[in-house]
């Protein structure tokens, strides 16, 4: 038994969703209108019913759903006159990295601090893992990761997390 | 054997074998290989760098300047590792260093009588002439008799790791002030790293006898260490050195993993380098030993009384029979009271005080010690070890006394290195006759016990309790200073520098550097620190100057009549112990240096046996070579007349897309671009510059307007994030209230270029659409289904780029090829566009302007851009600047070479001469003949000309003629199918 599994989490629909200036107020009451889910405060990420919103830069998150599903239009509606939506489904790939040596492996690949008093589930963060850039996300608290790198860099970071993990990751 | 009978913390119950120069030997777990020679009987370990001076065991850490060997074997050795240091493991291979024939009989040994020759500086003034002999024979003979170890010169074979670790209070040090800083620091409930370099917890505690609570010091580190571990937010790192101090509370440290086996096991890294962010810092690395000066104080068996008492106590090995022990005051007196205590015979104490302690006098006289009052160490004697040590009375005389142990006592030193990290300089403290941490030590930081030079147990005991609350204090834990842990107050009083001058006398041993070489730097007018320092190398060896570097700075001192105070240090820098190159790297070696982007269409490209070239960091196809075909040329001169006539696919995954939306869309990509792009119309796309603030261009591409609120732009390969993060400039400081977004989009769409006369019929089968010229004209883009359909064309040739989400680009490559279409790579590409005269990485090297380039006319004047005003300065308007042709070679045979100079047919090849230089060069299968590009001055008006393309680099000398940089169709009527 594997100390850290990671597995590819494929495919993700995501939506680049942002909001014009002052217009985030707004944004997110038509959001929460329609969707029932929170705009995501800094560094954080929120869902409801299968949507998530991770919050990426001041004024701008990404609203992603697992599997293949036409969101743009919804989002350009919800959008409207306070901001706009850009597809960029396909863009990513997302390692799900889950178990009690998942933080160990991190510590060796991400210059983020992971302890629990510093990162816990629904917290999110851009950085670097082996000069790639990467989307954190901790899921829950066994602890679960998702990294997020452009789909171009899969493969690198996937041998990057392989190298790192050695004996105590398992593959699925 | 010199192992004592009892004692020590080694494990006697196990053995482990070893070799030294070939020789097997046995020691002890918990032996290092110094004690375990030592227990052997070896002595003489290496021979010195410059004059290759027998040289033994000096000290018993990692400081030690001499007892550097060689370890391991293979791709594995390692040069200058200090014997010292390396913990003893079963199957240990080592060889002595700079040594030739043998250690025992050393030819260069000779070096020591050449001495007045290879003095300071002996390199700038003895190798002079003639001249052309310094490259030659100087120095290959110099670097073949001085320094030390031999690297491997085969690839490292073991893996590296980094790592990152984050804490509320890091600990630097595991000695007494450390472990009582950990305790107080621990129980908060703050996050606390503590890093010792040594393998066990203890420091100093280890080496000495003495009471803690009660216990015995290395029992009592026991006990504590196993409290610290027991703290679950305590992570103790053993084996790891602390190197490096940096700005906001970050530290490099590394951690030897598996420098303690043979090799590391499987997946283990030899070591790892750890990246630790603290909140708050105790800085207890505690003091070294210095080193006293005199004649002769380098020979095999001359140590420090404190190393002395570290072999005693921790591995139970006798450094010798008969000992000597030269000190100025108590500390050397702790070193006789141990060799009494463990039956070694003390022959004489030299203790250069006038007046000794009538305490220290009688144990002298119980022991049956010879004592000299007021007296000094003139020489030692011995071929490759100590024999004789030459005493020198107060009132002139001269002994003879028969010693194989010189154990001297010349001080400490606070290991002050890290706190100076940050520019700090140390502050010289005369009562304590030392260098202490500055007074501004990096922020957050703290110097506890004796690195801030309270070398009293018990006072280092309470000062580490109160530096690890204060720290958890800091930083932010509600906590109260327990009560330090007790001990008595030893109150040594400080022993200063002693500098006894003659010849020989070392102030650094690993660089050989004498008190003569000091003075000899002082006459030369080298006087400051940092200039003798140079001129003499003293300090800069792999030890850093640990144990001498205050020794030459005393002596200094002394010549220039200075205080120590006035004379100061050289400045310290990480890393402040050796760092193997590879643990710095890391996992970053070989293939893994930088990651590496694969487009959707990758696998369908190696499938068909492509050849890859690295494109920044993404990796392309280069060419398709075929069966038959054995040089590149003719796989790439088959891929271009491949579009030239019939249709050919190429993958442009990597060209940066980025997609705007927003009202203001129009207005940002007006501001971005030299051209007029919030008049493209829904459905079109517009070719577009971008310049840089300075006016110079920044990148070319296209912009398709998808939607009304809608576009979607080109960049190069090159400069694709580049151009993003220019607009995110843009929009976030420029024009903050422009309501657009943009995101980059490369990544999301695979992209392929169709192009050739029958690109229509091939996109109309894969898209299963008919697209008819009147319906989407050249320049026209479009949605069909999932893809997006852009009618642009890069080769002049009918061509298309359609791009469809990534995951599906893989099959559309494959539907693609399948109705017909050539595949052509990144060579086919740039002969097309060089064939059509289109600026790319060549001509896009940031020291062009939209003129130079041929793209002047895009210039809008009616609207404002990024580098509008800069653009218009008079240099840049210059005809005379170097301007986009293209050329041909006089003889139409004779290859173009990019980087070659434009000169006059008749002038001769100097820089007064140069008018140019080919940017871009490639053999035009539609031609027939080499073609090139290039930026000539005053270029479109000088087509017709005939110049010297002159490439001294690579011996070419060719005439070239200017004409217009489109070669093939300029008049574009392919483009239109």
């Amino acid at each position: 038994m594997a100390d850290c599994t990671a597995r590819w989490i494929a495919p993700i629909t995501a939506v680049s969703l942002a909001a014009w200036p002052g217009e985030a107020p707004a944004l997110a009451a038509r959001l929460r209108a329609r969707f029932a889910l929170d705009l995501a405060a800094p560094g954080r990420w929120t869902q409801a019913d299968g949507l998530v919103c991770v919050w990426l830069a001041p004024d701008h998150w990404q609203i992603e759903r697992v599997g293949r599903h036409d969101l743009l239009p919804a989002l350009v509606a919800a959008a409207a006159e306070h901001g706009a939506a850009i597809d960029v489904s396909d863009a990513r790939a997302v390692l799900r990295l889950s178990g009690p040596g998942s933080r160990d492996l991190l510590a060796r690949l991400l210059p983020l601090d992971l302890h629990p008093r510093a990162f816990a589930p629904h917290h999110a963060a851009s950085t670097v893992a082996a000069h790639i850039g990467v989307q954190v996300r901790q899921i829950d608290a066994r602890p679960t990761y998702d990294l997020a790198c452009l789909r171009s860099y899969a493969e690198s970071l996937g041998r990057a997390v392989d190298h790192r993990g050695g004996l105590a990751l398992g593959w699925e | 054997m010199m192992r004592l009978a009892a004692g020590g913390l080694i494990d006697r119950s196990r053995s482990v074998r070893f070799a030294f120069d070939g020789r097997v030997y046995t020691g002890h777990p918990g032996d290092t290989l110094a004690s375990a020679l030592l227990a052997n009987g070896v002595r003489l370990l290496g021979r010195s760098f410059k004059y290759h001076r027998p040289r033994g065991i000096m000290t018993a850490g990692p400081e030690d300047p001499c007892a550097l060997v060689e370890l391991r074997t293979g791709a594995r050795r390692e040069p200058n590792t200090p014997a010292t240091a390396v913990e003893l493991f079963d199957g240990l291979e080592a060889q002595s260093q700079n040594r030739f024939p043998s250690l025992r009989f050393d030819l260069m040994a000779a070096n020591g009588w050449l001495a007045p020759l290879l003095a300071a500086g002996f390199y700038y003034k003895t190798f002079m002439w003639p001249a052309g002999w310094w490259e030659r024979v100087y120095e290959p003979l110099i670097r073949r008799a001085a320094g030390l170890g031999r690297a491997s010169g085969l690839p490292d074979p073991d893996t590296y790791d980094r790592a990152h670790l984050f804490c509320d209070v890091l600990i630097i040090g595991a000695g007494p002030a450390g472990l009582a800083a950990a305790l107080a620091a621990g129980r908060s409930g703050a996050r606390v790293v503590l890093c010792e370099a040594d393998a066990r917890l203890g420091g100093r505690l280890l080496a000495e006898t003495c009471e803690i609570d009660g216990q015995p010091g290395a029992a009592w580190a026991t006990s504590t260490e196993a409290t610290l571990r027991a703290f679950p937010e305590l992570r103790v790192l053993t084996r790891t050195t602390v190197f490096g101090a940096y700005d906001h509370g970050t530290y490099a440290a590394v951690e030897r993993l598996a420098d303690h086996q043979p090799f590391p096991d499987a997946h283990q890294p030899r070591e790892r380098v750890w990246r630790i962010v603290a909140k708050r810092t105790v800085l207890a690395a505690g003091a070294v030993e210095r080193l006293v000066a005199f004649p002769g104080n380098d020979r095999p068996g001359v140590m420090l009384a404190g190393a002395v008492r570290c072999y005693l106590n921790r591995y139970a090995v006798a450094p010798g029979q008969t000992a000597v022990v030269a000190t100025g005051g108590a500390e050397g007196w702790r070193t006789v009271e141990a060799l009494a205590a463990r039956g070694i015979r003390v022959a004489a104490v030299v203790d250069r005080r006038a007046e000794v302690p009538p305490a220290q006098a009688a144990l002298a006289q119980r022991i049956g010690a010879r004592l000299f009052a007021g007296a000094r160490i003139g020489a030692t004697r011995g071929a490759t070890n100590l024999r004789t040590v030459i005493v020198e009375g107060a009132t002139g005389g001269a002994q003879r006394l028969t010693a194989d142990l010189l154990a001297v006592a010349g001080g400490w030193n606070p290991q002050v290195q890290l706190a100076c990290h940050l520019g700090g300089r140390p502050v010289w403290d005369e009562t304590r006759a030392a260098f202490l941490p500055p007074t501004t030590p990096p922020p957050g930081m703290e110097v506890a016990g004796a690195a801030a030079g309270r070398f009293g147990l018990g006072e280092s005991l309470r000062d580490g309790t109160r530096a690890g609350s204060d720290a958890a204090v800091a930083a932010g834990f509600a906590t109260t200073a327990p009560e330090p842990p007790s001990a008595p107050d030893d109150d040594t009083p400080a022993t200063p520098i002693w500098l006894m001058p003659g010849r020989k006398a070392f102030v650094d041993l690993q660089h050989d550097v004498t008190m003569d070489d000091i003075a000899l730097a002082h006459r030369e007018g080298f006087r400051a620190v940092e200039h003798f320092k140079r001129y003499t190398t003293h300090g800069m060896a792999t030890d850093q100057g640990k144990t001498g570097g205050v020794l030459g700075m005393a002596a200094m001192a002394a010549l220039t009549g200075r205080s120590m105070a006035e004379t100061g240090t050289t400045l310290h820098r990480p890393p402040s112990t050796p760092v193997a190159i590879g643990a710095l790297a890391g996992r970053h070696r070989g293939k893994d240096f930088r990651p590496t982007r694969l487009t959707p269409g990758h696998a369908w490209a190696a499938e068909q046996g492509a050849s890859f070239v690295e494109s920044g960091v993404w990796l392309r196809a280069q060419w398709f070579p075929r069966a038959g075909e054995t040089e590149w040329q003719q796989s790439v001169d088959r891929e271009v007349l491949a579009v030239r006539n019939g249709v050919g696919v190429s993958d442009v995954s990597t060209l940066g897309k980025i997609e705007l939306a927003g009202p203001d869309g129009g207005a940002f990509l007006d501001f971005l671009y030299i051209n007029m792009l919030s008049t493209l119309p829904v459905g079109r796309v517009r070719y577009g510059a971008m310049l840089r603030e300075d006016g110079f261009v920044l990148d070319d591409g296209t912009v398709a307007r998808l939607e009304a609120e809608r576009w979607v732009i080109t960049t190069t390969t090159a400069n694709a994030a580049r151009v993003l993060a220019h607009m995110e400039f843009a929009h976030q400081v420029l024009r903050p209230n422009l309501r657009v977004a943009f995101v980059s989009v490369t990544d999301r769409w695979a992209q392929y270029a169709v192009a050739g006369k029958r690109a229509r019929e091939v996109i109309q089968a894969v898209l299963e659409h008919a697209i008819p010229d009147a319906a989407f004209p050249a320049m026209a883009c479009g949605t069909f289904g999932s893809a997006r359909l852009f009618r642009i064309s890069f080769s002049g040739e009918l061509a298309y780029e359609i791009a469809v989400p990534a995951r599906e680009g893989d099959a559309l490559v494959r539907r693609i090829v399948a109705a017909g279409a050539v595949p052509y790579g990144l060579e086919a590409l740039g002969v097309l566009r060089i064939e059509k005269g289109h600026p790319a990485g060549g001509e896009l090297n940031g020291q062009t302007t939209a003129r130079d380039l041929g793209l002047g006319r895009l210039l809008s004047a009616r609207k404002d851009f990024i580098g509008r005003a800069m653009a218009l300065r008079p240099a840049l308007l210059d005809p005379a600047r170097p301007t986009l042709v293209g050329l041909r070679p006089a003889d139409r045979r004779t290859r173009l070479r990019a980087g070659a100079h434009l000169l006059p047919r008749d002038a001769p090849a100097r820089i007064e001469h140069d008018q140019g230089w080919i940017t871009s060069a490639a053999f035009s299968p539609t031609l027939g003949h080499p073609i090139a590009l290039a930026l000539l001055t005053n270029g479109p008006a000088r087509h017709g000309e005939r110049l010297r393309a002159h490439d001294p680099v690579r011996d070419g000398e060719t005439e070239v003629d200017v004409v217009e940089p489109c070669f093939v169709d300029p008049e574009g009527l392919r483009l239109r199918g």
